[in-house]
């Protein structure tokens, strides 16, 4: 049921909430692989 | 301050590119926003625009927060899968040149993707529909 949550359907509309979820995550995602990269190169 | 909200002029221009396809000689294609067009035509062919609010980021380190990205979905449906992706297809040709945004200076927009075709057994007859995610951002013109 996860896709027509996330996407809706032909009278459902989306929610989007795993994008969402995503979107939040991605500064810490970012920064979690430049500490590897920095770490990395030390 | 402005008296529109600031995802306003990018939904008016996302209705200003797809509205067109309503028009089309052959597989006219209606364009909802929010939900079904009010009038379906004959091809049963449409597609509804679905967006958000957008996300304001800093557009500078004083975090003056005007970059802006507006998620969007156009779900293109069909009664049959061919069809849907078809219309898939017309929506996204129709986004792909540069859109103007009244007082925005935007990048091409951003397909994002979405799942595979679908059946709606919901809804009879059956229809098949194909949501597709995309992302539109600008700043300051």
């Amino acid at each position: 049921l996860g896709n027509l949550l996330e996407f809706g359907s032909v009278n459902n509309p989306p929610h989007n909430d795993g994008g969402r979820a995503l979107d939040d995550e991605e500064p810490r995602f970012l920064a979690q692989v430049e500490a590897l990269e920095a770490r990395a190169l030390r | 301050v402005t008296a529109v909200p600031l995802a306003l002029p990018h939904r008016n221009a996302l209705m200003a590119a797809l509205t067109p396809l309503s028009q089309r000689a052959t597989g006219p294609i209606g364009i909802g926003e929010g939900g079904a067009p009010t009038t379906i035509p004959a091809g049963g062919l449409y597609a509804v625009l679905y967006v958000g609010q957008g996300r304001r980021t800093a557009g500078s380190l004083a975090d003056d927060r005007t970059t802006l990205s507006v998620p969007f979905q156009v779900t293109s449906v069909g009664p049959t899968a061919e069809r849907a992706l078809w219309v898939a297809d017309r929506v996204a040709e129709v986004l792909a040149p540069p859109l103007a945004v009244d007082g925005r200076a935007t990048w091409r927009v951003e397909e994002v993707g979405g799942p595979p075709v679908q059946r709606d057994d919901g809804v009879t007859p059956a229809l098949y529909y194909l949501p597709v995610q995309y992302r539109l951002q600008s700043i300051p013109a």
